[in-house]
């Protein structure tokens, strides 16, 4: 089989909306949310589920951009960031991977640990607490963007440590958005 | 007092802050990475416009998406006009949201939860 048919049949077969790898930088999250919403409104998609995987999107590419903003890595390992955006006919797949400083996954995974033990209430709560008072997300252990998702995403946060070397890990995240109508809830 | 206009761009909404008849706007999607230097100035203007405003304040909120870090300078904005409206000043707003997004009536109603302001759920005519 030709690498041209390995590729297509890789698309076909993983549903793959989009897919980037490389920085994720302001420019990427401003086209690649375009992309994703361009390719989400051709298909007919309903305006409530096409926001919800937007919003989902734009945080999680924003989570990544701000890891970077607020520490620096080696250049080539920012380079690896991806993105993929699946469509099954039951759901959309947001998925983004990062590397970060090895000491911070301890951390990051707590947190959403935390936010997937919470229920449909307690994040809507959490939510109104911290959107009132940004510095209870310290104590929280979740800042709103993690909770944001968590409330949008009809699952639990999937997520994956992958150890590259002894200072840097690969850090993977997937939020899913159900299709069927009567499985949609804030 | 000038009003403030500011146009839409990718990641931020269009601004129509109207001083002379009080009418304000923010339309369109805020997914700023930077929400401190976008909201900042809009929040210093109506500080600025709450010492003098005019007799009816109406503000529109209609934006497609926004980003978490915009949410907290959306809930800057209505304490402003709350504010105002608890010095008994007339302060309308009005949140609109298009009939399938659920999440952005449900956004609107969690604000509203929030400050002690009446907001207007108004659905956007398709």
């Amino acid at each position: 089989m030709s690498a041209i048919e390995r590729y297509y049949q890789l698309i076909q077969n993983e549903k793959i909306l989009i897919c980037y790898k490389g920085v994720i930088d302001s420019d990427a999250v401003c086209y690649l949310t375009r992309l994703t919403e361009k390719n989400i409104s051709s298909s007919g998609e309903r305006l409530a589920i096409r926001k919800k995987v937007i919003n989902i999107l734009v945080e999680a590419l924003q989570n990544v951009l701000n890891y970077f903003a607020e520490e620096s890595l080696d250049k080539s390992l920012e380079n690896e960031s991806f993105v993929i955006v699946t469509c099954t006919k039951q759901e959309y797949e947001i998925t983004t991977g990062n590397y970060i400083s090895a000491h911070r996954m301890k951390t990051l995974k707590k947190r959403i640990d935390n936010v997937n033990m919470m229920s449909a209430e307690d994040l809507q709560k959490v939510y109104l607490d911290i959107l009132e008072n940004p510095k209870v997300s310290i104590n929280r252990g979740a800042g709103l963007g993690l909770i944001d998702m968590a409330r949008r995403t009809q699952n639990k946060i999937n997520y994956a440590f992958n150890e590259y070397d002894q200072e840097h890990i690969l850090f993977m995240m997937s939020m899913t958005v159900g299709r069927v109508k009567d499985t949609v809830t804030f | 007092m000038e009003s403030l206009i500011i146009e839409s761009t990718n990641k931020t909404p269009k601004v129509f802050f109207n001083a002379l008849n009080g009418k304000m706007e923010l339309v369109g999607r805020s997914i700023p990475e930077n929400s401190f230097q976008f909201y900042e100035p809009l929040l210093q203007w109506l500080d600025e416009y709450a010492k003098s405003p005019q007799d009816q304040t109406t503000f529109t909120f209609k934006l497609d998406y926004f980003n978490t870090s915009s949410s907290m300078y959306i809930l800057g904005i209505l304490k402003k006009l709350e504010k105002m409206h608890l010095e008994g000043k007339n302060v309308k707003v009005f949140w609109y949201y298009d009939a399938e997004d659920e999440d952005m009536l449900q956004t609107g109603e969690d604000l509203r939860q929030i400050v002690k302001i009446p907001i207007e759920m108004t659905e956007l005519e398709s």
